[in-house]
């Protein structure tokens, strides 16, 4: 429960540094922090954490809520599949797949946006998220000491160790 | 100093203009890509109503979009879903002045045989019915001819920084 409180926290953090240090297109530091928190604790937590931290960010844009739910849940559920499937995880690969993730992640939100909303991104150009994919990359780049994605906490607490 | 001049203005502007309705506080804005939008701290108590516009020190920055009882959402000139029927000072051609997604905007809708200069300035031209007459909101940052689009791709830069808009005046529709 208390890392949850935490992650929560650093998420509540994460929006309002991208609110208010980042003028123009903005890295997606939720992401990242759905990703870690997937890694380190276990799919099905990852998925809860995403789903919540998808909520408040859909609730501070103040439309509809879904998007990003069901972006950052997608993304948790995929970076635990991938890392199951690989034998060894380093910066190289936790960033690959942050910018993969980052794509899924933008793709699902505007489809939800395109389909379920009045509001269309189709005329948005498409540097903007080229550079949010970018910075959320070197967002993953930097956070990745401090953070400790390559630390599986989940299956450390499963063999008893 | 800079604060004091910035709330000089916008009291500037309450004594100078008819269609003047509250001044309020800007208390957060969108941290996502998606959504170029403020929230205020003014709301339908104050007197404010959908579709009101809000200015800033230098410029409009946007109309009230959400309403509640104790606050309003701004959406930017810059959001995507944003557009505003301007016209250019010096040519007096009309135009559309959409959001760009970021901290930009295009003109739309300018034919290739006009000629426009970076640097020219942007008024509203109240066609929208939104946006008062005469507001001045943006310069041309850049402009291309390129390929065989009827329109020319002109960029626009608003006049005000929207990043560090603390204060709005809610203008009546």
């Amino acid at each position: 429960m208390k890392k949850v409180l935490l992650y929560l926290l650093y998420a509540y953090a994460a929006l309002a540094i991208q609110s208010l240090f980042f003028n123009g297109a903005k890295p997606d530091l939720v992401l990242v922090l759905v990703c870690v928190f997937a890694l380190k604790f276990g799919q099905l937590q990852g998925v809860v954490y995403g789903t919540v931290a998808g909520l408040l960010i859909d609730i501070s844009g103040g439309l509809i809520i879904g998007p990003n739910v069901i972006g950052k849940s997608v993304a948790a559920f995929l970076i635990r599949i991938l890392r199951n499937n690989l034998f060894q995880w380093n910066i190289y690969i936790n960033t690959l797949m942050i910018v993969i993730l980052s794509m899924v992640d933008i793709i699902l939100v505007f489809v939800c946006f395109e389909f379920f909303s009045k509001v269309s991104f189709s005329n948005r150009p498409w540097i903007i998220p080229v550079t949010q994919v970018i910075y959320t990359a070197l967002a993953s780049i930097i956070l990745y000491g401090w953070l400790k994605p390559g630390k599986d906490e989940s299956l450390v607490k499963e063999e008893g160790y | 100093m800079r604060e004091n001049e910035r709330l000089k203005k916008l009291l500037q502007l309450s004594s100078d203009r008819s269609d003047y309705i509250t001044t309020a506080k800007v208390i957060a804005r969108d941290p996502t890509n998606w959504f170029q939008t403020l929230w205020i701290n003014k709301g339908e108590k104050d007197g404010v109503v959908k579709d009101m516009v809000a200015v800033a020190s230098a410029g409009p920055v946007g109309r009230v979009h959400r309403l509640f009882n104790g606050g309003a959402g701004i959406i930017l000139i810059t959001d995507v879903n944003s557009s505003v029927a301007v016209r250019l000072q010096s040519s007096r051609i009309e135009g559309i002045l959409e959001g760009r997604g970021d901290n930009a905007c295009y003109l739309k809708y300018i034919s290739k045989e006009v000629s426009v200069a970076v640097g020219e300035k942007l008024l509203t031209s109240g066609l929208d019915g939104i946006y008062p007459a005469g507001l001045l909101i943006g310069y041309v940052s850049d402009v291309k001819k390129e390929g065989e689009e009827m329109f020319q791709e002109i960029e626009v830069s608003p006049m005000q920084d929207l990043s560090t808009v603390e204060e709005v005046a809610i203008l009546k529709k």
